[in-house]
C-alpha cells in the first residue's frame, strides 16, 4: 500500500485548440496515484494569482487562468501536494496523480497548506472523511468503524450503546439514507449495533450530508451517508488483513487483465460465540453471536472513456439467546434466534461523453431480511420480515467549457425505485407447534425522482448550488384499505368496511424538493453559507422502541401513513486559521417536521394488520447550534464538536385519544440537548500515536410513572405525560495506541512490502455504567405494597473494554 | 502472552453481558388521582364498582388502603335512564338489583366526590357477535 510509486506523478494529456485571448481555461482530473480513484475536494491553486477551485466527486476541476507562465498546486489533506509549472497559451487539460500522505504523517510533523474546503465549497452541513483519517481514531474492539466515526460529528447522536441507528439533527433513525456504492443499506449494523457492516479494508471515504443534501439524493428526511468503496485497480496481487479479538478479516487484490480489469474480495468473520463458550459463566450459557460479511468488487476499464464496476455485498448476523433469558416474554423454547442479512448487487457504468459531459448509470438491488425464531416447544415459530429494493439511476454531469466567466457545474438525472416489503410472516416451524400462522400482506410501491442541480459562481464573492428534485410515489396493488367509523378513534373495533384495490396504482404522493445553498466569501479564509432544503420520505420504519431493532417493520406510505417531510433552513460561518491547519465552523439550523410518527399507548406494531390503529402522526420542529473545531496538521490532530438542539413533537388529533400529552409539544424520544464529542490524536513518535475520544451527552427522555394505582387486584404504575424526565447523562472516554511496525529491509536493500501495525485500545476507560434505560418494576405481592418502588438501570457496555488487533498488508 | 489474552477476553465477555443496577430516579410524584374501577356488561347484576386514590410511586403508602367512601356514582344511558349506585363502604358501590347493561345502548358514568363531578364519554355496549362455527385443528 505505502509503496512509493513516484511522488506526485503528473502528466499532461491534451492541449486543445488555441484561442487568441489572454484568459484560458484549465480543466482536468485529480486521481489517487495508487488506486487511480478520483479525489474529490482537492484544492487547485494558481500560486501566482491566488485563484483556486476544488475538485468535484469525479475528481474533475475547471478554472480560468491567465496567459503566461503559471504554477498550479494541487493539495488535499490526505495526499502529497503536487506542483506543476506550465506556459499557458491555450486551454489546457491536466491529470494529477497524488500519492497518499500517510507514510509522511507517521514520520514527521506536517505543516503546510490545507485545502480549506469547508470554507470554499458551496455545501453546508457536509463532512468528508477518508478511511485513513478514521484509522487514526480509537476503536471499539479493535475495529475501525464508519458509523462510530460518524457519531462523533456535530449534529449526530444515538440513543445508547448497541443501538442500530443514529439520529441526525433531530431526525429519527430511519431518516438516514446509508448508501454503499449507491445501494441503500437498511440495517448497517452487526451484533445489534456494536459495529457497522462496512469493512474498513474496502472503504475509500464517506460523504455525510446533514444540511444541504445534493438533489441527486432523496427518499430520506434527515441525512445521507454515502460510503464509497475503493476501486479495484490492483496492478499486482496483494493481501491484507487483520486479526482482532472479536473478528478477523482478509482482503485479496487481484489484477485480471492488466490496466483493464481488476477485482478484490474482502471478508470478515466474527467468532464471538467461540469466545463465549470458553467461559463457564451461567449467564452466558447458550448465548451465541457472530457475523460474516463479504464484498467483491470488480472494475473494468475497456477504454479511456468507459468504466464499468460491479459490487456484490453480503452480510449475515446471528444472535442467539438461551430460552430462560426470554421468560419475561413468556416463551418456553430452548432458545431464541435473531438473524438478519443484507445482500446487495450494484452495477455502475460511467461514460465520458466529452470533456464537458459525463453520464453515470447504475442499477442496484438490495435485500434486507430479518428473522426471529424459536426452534422447539409448543410455541416454536419463525417471524420473517424484510425489504427488497431495486433501483435504476442515470446521472448526467456537465462542466462548462473553457473561458466561461462564470463557470457552471451541473448535474441532472432520474431514478426509479421498486420496493417489495415483507411486512411480517409468522409461521410455526415445528410439527408440534401450536402457533397460528399470521401472514401480513406484502407491500409493493414505486418511487421515482427527477432532479437537476447546478453549482454556479455568481460573483467574485458569491457562489451557489441550486437544485430541485421532484419525487413521486405510488403504492402498487393489491392493497386493502380499511375504513373506520367517523368520529371514533381508529381501532380494529371501529372498522366499518374495507376496499380492495386488486392491481394498479394505489395511494400516490409526490412533491417538489428544493435544495439550495449559497456561499458568500468574507475573506479568503472565511465564508458565510446559507442552506435551504426539503426532503420527503415515503418509506418508514415503524418502531415503538426508542432504539431501532433489526426486526423493526418497514412500511411504505399508504392512505393513512403519510410521507414524512423535513424542511430545513441553516446558516453557517466557516473560518480557517493558521494556514488552514485549523478549521472552525458554527452552524445554526431550524427544521420543520411534518407527519412525524409516534405510537399510541397500549398498542402493538409487530404483526399488527391495522398499523394505522397503533400510530399517530403529527408535526414537530428541531432547532440547534453546532460548533466544530478541527485540527488537521501537527502532532496533535482531531476535532471537537458540540451540538445544542431541541427536538419537539406535537401530536394534536381532533379526538382526545389521538393526542399525545394533550396536544402540547413534547421532547422526541431521542432528543438530547447537549452533545459534546472530542477525538484527539497525538503522535508520540514516527511509529507510535495515542488517541483519545471523549463523549458527553444529555440523557434521552424517559417516561416515569406519576403514581401507582390499585386496579384489577394488583398495583399498576400510572403514566400521564410522555417523555417528561431524562436518563442520567452519558459520559465516556476511550484511549487507543497505534504502533506501526518498522518495515523490514530485504537483501537488495529495498524496503520489504510487508507492513504491519498493532492497535490497542481501552473503550470506556472510566468504566462508567452509562444508563441505556431505566425501568421500574411493580411488586405484585401484597406485602410489597408498602415498599417503595424499585427502579433499575440497564447498562449495555458498563465496564472497561480492552482490545488488541493486529493488521498487516503486503 | 497467553494469560494476557485470556484476561482481555474475559473482560470483553463481562461487558457483553449487560449489567443491571438498582437506580433511584428520584420520582416525586404524589398527586392524588381518583381511581375508578368497574365493569358493566349485559350479565345479570349487581355490579360492584370501586373508588380509590392513587399513591405516589415512590412513597411507602399503600394504594390498596386509599378507599373512597361518600362519593356518588351513577350510570346514564342514551335514553336518559339514570341508575344510582349505593355506597356499601370500603370504597365499594353496588348497583340496584335488576339493572343490567343492554347491548346497543350507550352508557356514560358520572362520579361526584367532594364537590367535583367527573363524567365519562358515552360508550356503546357492543353486541356479542354470533358464533357461527367452532373448530379445532391439529
Amino acid at each position: 500500500m505505502g509503496k512509493t510509486i513516484a511522488f506526485g506523478l503528473i502528466s499532461i494529456l491534451i492541449t486543445t485548440t488555441m484561442f487568441a485571448q489572454s484568459r484560458f481555461r484549465l480543466t482536468g482530473y485529480v486521481r489517487n496515484a495508487q488506486t487511480d480513484s478520483p479525489i474529490s475536494g482537492a484544492t487547485i491553486l494558481l500560486l501566482d494569482t491566488g485563484l483556486g477551485t476544488l475538485t468535484d466527486s469525479t475528481g474533475f476541476f475547471s478554472l480560468p487562468l491567465p496567459k503566461g507562465l503559471q504554477t498550479v498546486q494541487v493539495s488535499h489533506q490526505s495526499f502529497e501536494t503536487a506542483q506543476r509549472t506550465l506556459t499557458v497559451h491555450a486551454d489546457a487539460s491536466l491529470l494529477f496523480r497524488l500519492t497518499e500522505r500517510i507514510s509522511l504523517l507517521r514520520e514527521i510533523t506536517v505543516t503546510g497548506s490545507q485545502p480549506g474546503q469547508n470554507v470554499s465549497s458551496n455545501n453546508i452541513g457536509v463532512t468528508n472523511l477518508s478511511i485513513r483519517a478514521m484509522k487514526q481514531l480509537p476503536t471499539l474492539l479493535g475495529e475501525v468503524d464508519v458509523l462510530r466515526t460518524v457519531q462523533f460529528l456535530p449534529g449526530v447522536s444515538n440513543v445508547g450503546e448497541a443501538s442500530t441507528g443514529f439520529n441526525v439533527r433531530g431526525g429519527n433513525a430511519d431518516q438516514n439514507l446509508i448508501l454503499v456504492d449507491d445501494a441503500p443499506v437498511f440495517n448497517a449494523s452487526h451484533l445489534l449495533g456494536f459495529i457497522s457492516v462496512f469493512n474498513p479494508d474496502v472503504v475509500q471515504d464517506i460523504n455525510f450530508y446533514r444540511g444541504s443534501v445534493p438533489a441527486g439524493y432523496g427518499g430520506r428526511a434527515a441525512s445521507v451517508l454515502q460510503t464509497r468503496l475503493k476501486e479495484a485497480k490492483a496492478t499486482r496481487f496483494g493481501l491484507s488483513g487483520g486479526i482482532g479479538l472479536m473478528s478477523s478479516r482478509l482482503k485479496i487484490d487481484a489484477p485480471i487483465i492488466k490496466n483493464k480489469l481488476a477485482l478484490y474480495a474482502a471478508g470478515r468473520i466474527a467468532y464471538v460465540d467461540q469466545l463465549l463458550n470458553l467461559f463457564p459463566v451461567q449467564a452466558l450459557t447458550g448465548v451465541k453471536a457472530g457475523f460474516t460479511d463479504a464484498v467483491v468488487r470488480a472494475d473494468y476499464f475497456p477504454n479511456e472513456t468507459n468504466k464499468i464496476s460491479l459490487t456484490v455485498f453480503n452480510s449475515n448476523d446471528q444472535f442467539r439467546l438461551p430460552g430462560d433469558s426470554l421468560r419475561q416474554v413468556e416463551l418456553d423454547g430452548s432458545r431464541s434466534e435473531f438473524q438478519w442479512k443484507t445482500r446487495i448487487v450494484s452495477v455502475g457504468w460511467a461514460r465520458y461523453l466529452s470533456s464537458q459531459w459525463q453520464v453515470q448509470t447504475t442499477g442496484t438491488w438490495s435485500r434486507y431480511q430479518s428473522t426471529i425464531s424459536t426452534p422447539d416447544s409448543l410455541r416454536a415459530y419463525q417471524l420473517t420480515s424484510g425489504i427488497d429494493y431495486s433501483q435504476f439511476k442515470s446521472n448526467f454531469t456537465y462542466n462548462s467549457r473553457t473561458g466561461a466567466v462564470r463557470p457552471i457545474q451541473a448535474e441532472a438525472g432520474l431514478s426509479g425505485m421498486l420496493y417489495d416489503l415483507t411486512a411480517g410472516r409468522l409461521e410455526p416451524n415445528h410439527p408440534r407447534s401450536q402457533v397460528n400462522p399470521v401472514m401480513l400482506p406484502n407491500e409493493r410501491a414505486i418511487e421515482t425522482g427527477v432532479y437537476g442541480q447546478a453549482d454556479m459562481t455568481l460573483s467574485k464573492k458569491a457562489s451557489a448550488q441550486v437544485g430541485l428534485r421532484y419525487s413521486w410515489f405510488a403504492k402498487l396493488g393489491p392493497t386493502t384499505t380499511y375504513l373506520y367509523q367517523a368520529g371514533m378513534p381508529r381501532s380494529p373495533e371501529t372498522i366499518t368496511d374495507s376496499t380492495l384495490n386488486p392491481s394498479g396504482l394505489g395511494q400516490t404522493y409526490g412533491g417538489l424538493e428544493p435544495r439550495l445553498s449559497v456561499r458568500y466569501a468574507l475573506s479568503e479564509r472565511a465564508s458565510l453559507k446559507f442552506g435551504l432544503s426539503r426532503m420527503i420520505q415515503y418509506l418508514q420504519q415503524l418502531s415503538n422502541t426508542t432504539a431501532a431493532l433489526p426486526a423493526d417493520r418497514w412500511k411504505v406510505a399508504d392512505a393513512y401513513l403519510k410521507p414524512q417531510i423535513a424542511d430545513q433552513v441553516s446558516l453557517g460561518y466557516f473560518q480557517n486559521v493558521k494556514n488552514d491547519a485549523v478549521e472552525f465552523s458554527v452552524e445554526v439550523f431550524y427544521k420543520r417536521l411534518t407527519n412525524v410518527n409516534d405510537f399510541k399507548g397500549g398498542t402493538t406494531l409487530l404483526l399488527n394488520p391495522y398499523p394505522e390503529t397503533a400510530l399517530l402522526q403529527g408535526n414537530g420542529f428541531v432547532r440547534g447550534l453546532e460548533v466544530y473545531i478541527r485540527k488537521n496538521a501537527g502532532l496533535l490532530t482531531g476535532w471537537i464538536s458540540y451540538t445544542y438542539s431541541q427536538t419537539r413533537f406535537q401530536i394534536d388529533g381532533v379526538l382526545s385519544q389521538n393526542r399525545v400529552n394533550n396536544g402540547t409539544y413534547y421532547p422526541a424520544p431521542y432528543d438530547k440537548p447537549h452533545i459534546l464529542n472530542a477525538i484527539l490524536n497525538y503522535k508520540l513518535s514516527s511509529h507510535v500515536s495515542v488517541s483519545v475520544n471523549g463523549v458527553y451527552t444529555s440523557g434521552r427522555p424517559i417516561t416515569y410513572p406519576n403514581a401507582k394505582i390499585y386496579v384489577g387486584n394488583r398495583i399498576v404504575p400510572y403514566y400521564t405525560e410522555r417523555n417528561q424526565s431524562r436518563l442520567p447523562d452519558y459520559i465516556r472516554c476511550d484511549i487507543g495506541l497505534i504502533i506501526n511496525g518498522l518495515r523490514g529491509v530485504n537483501r537488495a536493500g529495498q524496503e520489504s512490502r510487508f507492513e504491519s501495525d498493532w492497535s490497542i485500545s481501552l473503550y470506556n476507560v472510566l468504566g462508567r455504567r452509562n444508563a441505556y434505560s431505566v425501568y421500574v418494576q411493580t411488586p405484585t405481592l401484597y406485602a410489597e405494597y408498602y415498599n417503595s418502588i424499585k427502579a433499575y438501570k440497564l447498562s449495555v457496555l458498563g465496564a472497561v473494554i480492552p482490545s488488541v488487533s493486529y493488521n498487516f498488508r503486503f | 502472552m497467553r494469560s494476557n489474552l485470556f484476561f482481555i477476553s474475559l473482560s470483553l465477555l463481562v461487558t457483553l453481558v449487560s449489567c443491571i443496577d438498582p437506580y433511584d430516579p428520584q420520582l416525586v410524584g404524589g398527586e392524588r388521582y381518583l381511581v375508578f374501577e368497574g365493569v358493566l356488561t349485559d350479565a345479570p347484576g349487581p355490579y360492584q364498582f370501586s373508588l380509590s386514590t392513587s399513591a405516589g410511586y415512590n412513597s411507602t403508602e399503600s394504594a390498596f388502603d386509599q378507599r373512597i367512601t361518600g362519593a356518588t356514582i351513577s350510570v346514564m344511558d342514551d335514553i336518559g335512564v339514570v341508575t344510582r349506585f349505593m355506597d356499601v363502604g370500603r370504597g365499594n358501590y353496588l348497583s340496584q338489583t335488576g339493572f343490567r347493561g343492554q347491548p346497543g345502548r350507550r352508557y356514560a358514568l358520572t362520579v361526584g366526590y367532594q364537590g367535583q363531578t367527573y363524567k365519562s364519554e358515552s360508550e356503546l355496549m357492543q353486541p356479542v357477535p354470533a358464533i357461527d362455527s367452532v373448530y379445532w385443528s391439529y
